[in-house]
Order: structure tokens, then sequence, then C-alpha cells
């Protein structure tokens, strides 16, 4: 049994996993690094209720400080982590100081991608990661009357969406076909972008946006092809890249991600990493994935801990089924599993230019996904047959006119 | 045993409705509700189960 556990990050599964070894029994010391000097909170709202109001920056809070002091988990906040000695190991902070370990579990999350030489958020363009993000985003929409959307995958969907609930102006410019398209296959991406114009979203699909003139709080957004885009506020959502720089010279194997096993374990010894910025082999497939969803953050933190805390006894591996819910327009949207390796999708529930649907995605004749709009129920039961990738035949009937091969 | 969910945690995992059907539902507001706010002794294992593997923390036992 380790003395002492460092983990680096402070968000979703930094926490969860501090949390977890405590529920556990573990009676080392737990160190939780964070980079923000801020109380650990959820990120989730920051682009739905923190938007629109609905939730306050205080009830994000993941705990009250009065959980850390009970739970004896000790909080190193405002200063980020700038290297990791293997040896030890040990984690060196910007700050000068150098904290050791027994183990370490990195759980340094993602940063937002930006448009190459764009203004930061002081000026009006944003990226929405981290709380200080969402506070000013949240002030400047007040403010704003016309917004442009860089991005239309499920933050630029959101923003775009709680824009529009607030009533301003908003303008999606996505570089695909459809928004979420290579996510989500034609038939549901086009169900989604029918949700957006029908609540006043003007979308510019197959544009790319190349760069950003701003002037007086004021922002020009050049694309191609077609006319720019003018907006007093912008915000960018092109993705994330996993936080790893500060890992150079640690000897952790990194790749689109630190590489990991399906135990969480990296190429250290006693340093594992887990949520965004970690890249688990995944027993099935035996490829490496780094999966950006809240709740493998929250599975990979409970099985690294529980595996640390149980010592010699047989490990767990984790086989997820990825999970993602995203609420948009009103309607609150579910996918589960690999829709993106799908051959075509089928129609279980509801219809898809009704608000309520549920699609599998199949591949050989498999279930490899599913997603749902207004579906809870109908989704949960269908958890089981994505992870088991369970044959199309046994939900047949079904009508072969709701089958659509994908293009 | 009381029973509740914080409804503005709730993300849809629905693993409730798996483990404890007759305590939970899913409302058409797309987040669970409980149908039975003091489940018999018989039922405790199940919803201590559902709010475990609440995936947002959403169930609150009072004991």
């Amino acid at each position: 049994m380790f003395g002492s556990v460092v983990i680096v990050g402070s968000s979703i599964a930094g926490v969860s996993a501090a949390d977890v070894l405590r529920e556990r029994g573990f009676t080392g010391r737990v160190i939780v690094i964070g980079s923000e000097d801020r109380l650990p909170y959820d990120r989730p709202p920051l682009t739905k209720g923190l938007l629109t109001g609905k939730v306050t920056a205080a009830a994000i809070a993941l705990h009250n400080v009065e959980h850390y002091v009970q739970q004896n988990i000790e909080l190193v906040l405002g200063s980020a982590a700038v290297a990791l000695d293997p040896k030890g190991p040990a984690v060196q902070l910007a700050d000068g100081r150098v904290i050791p370990g027994d183990c370490v579990i990195i759980a340094t999350g993602a940063t937002a991608c930006r448009l190459r030489g764009s203004p930061g958020s002081d000026d009006g363009v944003f990226t929405v990661r981290d709380l200080d993000d969402g506070l000013k985003l949240r002030s400047s929409l007040l403010a704003a009357s016309n917004v442009a959307v860089i991005g239309g995958g499920f933050i630029g969907a959101e923003v775009a969406s709680s824009a529009a609930e607030l009533g301003r102006s908003v303008t999606i410019v996505e570089a695909e076909h459809l928004p979420l398209l290579g996510r989500l296959g034609p038939a549901v991406a086009a169900a989604l972008n029918a949700a957006h114009l029908a609540n006043g979203v003007d979308v510019r699909t197959d544009t790319l946006a190349q760069q950003i003139f701003s002037v007086d709080s004021r922002h020009r957004v050049a694309v191609s092809p077609g006319a720019p885009v003018d907006a007093d506020l912008v915000v960018v959502g092109l993705g994330v890249t996993p936080n790893t720089e500060w890992l150079a010279g640690s000897g952790v194997k990194i790749d689109d991600g630190v590489i990991c096993d399906e135990f969480g374990r990296t190429s250290v010894t006693n340093v594992y990493a887990i949520g965004d910025v970690a890249a688990w082999r995944d027993p099935r497939s035996g490829r490496f994935q780094r999966i950006e969803h809240w709740t493998n953050a929250k599975e990979q933190a409970r099985l690294v801990a529980s595996n640390l805390v149980a010592g010699d006894a047989p490990q767990r591996a984790h086989e997820p089924v990825p999970y993602v819910w995203s609420d948009q327009h009103g309607h609150r949207l579910q996918v589960l599993g690999w829709p993106d390796g799908g051959d075509e999708t089928v129609v279980v529930h509801g219809a898809l230019d009704a608000p309520s649907f549920v699609v599998l995605y199949v591949r050989d004749e498999h279930v490899s996904g599913a997603a749902g709009r207004d579906a809870v129920a109908q989704m949960a039961r269908l958890r089981k047959a994505v992870a088991e990738s369970a044959p199309l035949s046994d939900f047949t009937p079904f009508s072969l006119a709701t089958r659509q091969v994908a293009s | 045993m009381r029973v509740r969910v914080e409804e503005e945690k709730c993300c849809g995992f629905a693993s409730c409705i798996s483990v404890a059907e007759t305590v939970f539902e899913i409302g058409n507001d797309n987040v669970a509700h409980v149908t039975d706010e003091t489940p018999g002794e018989a039922l405790w294992a199940a919803v201590r189960l559902a709010a475990e593997s609440c995936p947002t923390d959403a169930i609150v036992i009072e004991d």
C-alpha cells in the first residue's frame, strides 16, 4: 500500500480519484494539485446553465471546503504542474515547490484549441474550458446582440443554443457539410441541424473560419467560401488538445494524450493517467483511445483509485461504453458507444423529424452505438445492447423504411 | 430511509431505473424522479446501488 498519492489536476477526474481513495479506506496522504486558484468545480454547466443564468458559479463547486477537510484531502491550488520527476516520483510546480508522492495520478485534462492568431477572451473571442471563461462569456453574452460560433460540435451547439435561448442572433460556422456529421452520421446530424434552424440559428456549413479581425469590440470572422460573419462576440469550439507538455522529459509515453494500459498505468511505474488527458488501451479493439467525456473521467478515476487500494488483488480493467449528453434547444441529446463506426442507422423509437427519437448505429448487423433525443428511458435500456454489440436481429421487427445506409 | 433526486444534477444516465425501477422513474422532462420517497427495507440495497451507480451523484439518501 502506498503512503501518499499525488493527483495532478483538480477537475472531475482528479477530485473523483481522491474521493474514491478515501471511500475505499485509503489512510495515507491524498494531495490534489490544481492550476486554478478556485475550489474544484464541475465543467458541463459552463456551456449550459451557467451561460443562461440558471446556475451560479458557487453552485457548480464539486464539493464545499468542509468536504476536503473532513476527508483529509489536501488541495494545492493556484500553481500549475510544470514537470514530473519519474524517480520518486515527484511533481514540480510553477511556483518552485516540489511535491513528492509514492504514486502520481495525472489528470491534467485538455486545453481548448484556438484559431491561429485569434485574440483572447478579454477581447471578446472565447473558448470555453475554465470557469473564468464561462463567467466572462456569460457577462459578454448579456451585452452582445450578434454571436458567431466557430465549430458546431457539442460545445459550439450548446453555446449556440444557450445564446439563442437568451434571444441573441447566432451564426455557426461549420467546416463539415453538417455540424457533428463526423461524430453522429448524416441522419442524426441533420436532425440536430434542423433544431438549430428551427430556433433561428444560422448555420453556415462547408465553411472554414480563417481569421478573426477585431476592432473596437466588433469582430469580423473571415470565412471561406462566402461573406464574412460579423459579431460582437465570438466563441471558438474547435476541439481540445491534451495537456501533456509538462510531462516532457519525464519518460511518460505520450501520443495523442498519455498512453495507458486498460488499468490506467502509464509507461512509468507508479504513474497513472485518467480523464481527458489519458489515452487508455481499449481491451476489445486493442486501440488507444482518448475519450473526452465526463462520465469516462469519473469511471477511470474510480477504477484507478480502487485498484490502488486493492493493491495485489486482481485488478479490474476498464471497458468503457462512451456516454455523452448534451442539452440543446430545450432537448436532451444522449449518445452511447461508437456512432462514428456505423455502416447505417436504424430508427427504433420516434422519428428523426420529431422531438423524440432513438437511432441505433449498426456495424456488420450488430449495434455499435445509439443516439437519442428526449428519450432517456429508452436509451438507458440500450446500454447493455451497445456494450455487448448485440445483433440487430434482437430489435426486429422494424420497418425497412427506417433503415438508412450511411453515405 | 428517505431518498430524493437533485434533479438539476441528473444527466439522464438512468442507471437508477435499471437497478430500482419501483423507486425511480424518468419523467417527460428527461430527468429522474423518485416515485417512492420512503422505500421499504427490501429495496434499500437496490437504492444504495442506484445512488452509487449514478454518475453525477444526483441521488441523495437520508437514513
